[in-house]
């Protein structure tokens, strides 16, 4: 017992460093979504493939189970099958003109703070809750596309602009209208990566880039900015296109935030989207 | 009592100049340097171990609530002191170190300090730039981000030692 205080009194700094360094990064976990992400994927990683290796015994104890289920289930699709041959009874009916509703607001806002050369960027705006941003709601500038809000306190919401590493923002091709994901790679604040757009189809340099406004955040054919170099690659079938960014993020002072009226109908059609079988 | 209140002045000055001052240059975009890490290289050599590694923790946590940068500074700052703490050990002179001394260019020499600085700033800003990638898939430039930027740290951090002054060391 005496030995093992001394053992612990010769190495108090060695033992609170690694305390202080556990609390450190459990912090560092907590609160930054890029490492709380990383973070979580080693774990599921690691978990996985113990999950995985002990799938594999108990999968032959339940062969079984899991064939009487499927055939319950087929069954269940088939009567499914011979139902849907019925008549569709439903009709048009009149409803009021929503042609040119009003569907996107907008609120000025000051950038307060915001950063460029981290791999994970962030804007503050000066404008909060209590002016009614939210959060996922899209921020953009008069040259075009900034971020998206992520979090937003009484009186001042932090938005992740495009060059953040977690960004994705589905943006299109403004003459030919075919859209990909756009994301940013960490070095350059000024060049952001547009991918799957497929090989076949013809681009240019200075073509525009413009948002596809599929998730409601953005309205359709907000500018991004324009084509400056791209590479194919061959193994998958897609261009990677380095984007030059309208938008300059060093310099970014001013800019409004987007709100969908609408956002709570599409949203509500996405969850239904996801539950179908 | 006058050292204390020496090394509680500086925490605030290099804090401030940390967050109001130097992340708002970023040299290029990719240079950061940090001077703040001077406030746990200049703490007097007879600084208790535990103390040196909470300041580190308390200074990693000032800069991380300004940058909001929530774990990265002090993760790296608690790095730091630990490191200091071996460093110290190594490089003591043959007969120790003398009472109520800093490691600064004054009370050891210019080369001492040098490979002191050297060393620490190397290692914190490593430590520093890898927890902020989170991963190795750009090593390179995280590398190079993390050199370049110990050394404009390392300039500003010798340049300090010969500004700033510090209270002469009592003889006793």
């Amino acid at each position: 017992m005496r030995n093992l205080i001394n053992f612990f009194i010769r190495y108090h700094a060695a033992f609170l460093f690694v305390f202080l360094e556990c609390i450190g990064f459990a912090i560092l976990v907590a609160n930054n979504n890029y490492h709380n992400i990383r973070f979580l994927s080693w774990t599921a990683e690691i978990s996985g493939s113990f999950y995985d290796a002990t799938n594999n015994f108990t999968e032959y104890i339940h062969l079984k189970e899991a064939n009487d289920q499927l055939a319950a289930e087929n069954a269940a699709l088939k009567e499914q099958l011979r139902s849907s041959y019925n008549s569709n009874k439903s009709h048009f009916l009149p409803v009021a003109d929503t042609n040119l509703a009003l569907q996107f607001e907008y609120t000025p806002a000051k950038v307060i703070q915001s950063t460029v050369n981290k791999r994970n960027n962030y804007i503050i705006i000066d404008k909060g809750s209590e002016n009614g941003i939210e959060k996922e709601m899209g921020v953009v500038s008069t040259l075009g596309l900034v971020g998206i809000v992520t979090e937003a306190s009484s009186h001042y919401a932090t938005v992740m602009p495009v060059i953040h590493s977690k960004s994705r923002i589905s943006a299109r091709l403004k003459k030919n209208n075919f859209f990909g994901i756009m994301s940013w790679n960490g070095l350059d604040p000024t060049i952001a990566q547009l991918s799957d757009i497929p090989t076949h189809v013809k681009i240019a340099e200075g073509d525009t880039v413009v948002s596809r406004g599929s998730s409601g955040i953005f309205p359709e054919g907000t500018p991004i900015g324009i084509i400056d170099s791209w590479i194919e690659d061959p193994s998958t079938g897609f261009y990677v296109i380095q984007i030059k960014l309208n938008n300059n993020f060093r310099s970014t002072f001013y800019v409004q935030v987007i709100k969908n009226i609408q956002q709570p109908e599409i949203d509500t059609l996405e969850v239904e989207q996801e539950e179908l079988p | 009592m006058i050292v204390a209140g020496y090394n509680i002045l500086r925490f605030i000055f290099l804090v401030l100049l940390q967050v109001l001052v130097l992340n708002g240059i970023g040299l290029g975009g990719y240079i950061n340097p940090y001077v703040y890490v001077l406030i746990i290289l200049a703490l007097p050599v007879e600084t208790p171990k535990w103390a040196t590694l909470l300041i580190g923790f308390a200074t990693g946590l000032c800069i991380d609530l300004f940058t909001r940068t929530m774990g990265m500074h002090i993760t790296a700052s608690i790095f730091l002191a630990y490191i200091r703490i071996v460093v110290l050990q190594f490089m003591a002179p043959r007969e120790g170190y003398e009472v109520g001394s800093s490691p600064s260019i004054r009370d050891m020499s210019l080369a001492w300090f040098m490979t002191y600085a050297g060393i620490l700033i190397i290692m914190h800003h490593l430590f520093l730039f890898f927890v902020e990638a989170f991963t190795v898939d750009q090593f390179w430039y995280t590398l190079s981000k993390a050199l370049l930027s110990s050394v404009i740290t390392f300039i500003l951090v010798i340049l300090f030692q010969f500004l700033g002054s510090q209270p002469k060391r009592s003889i006793n």
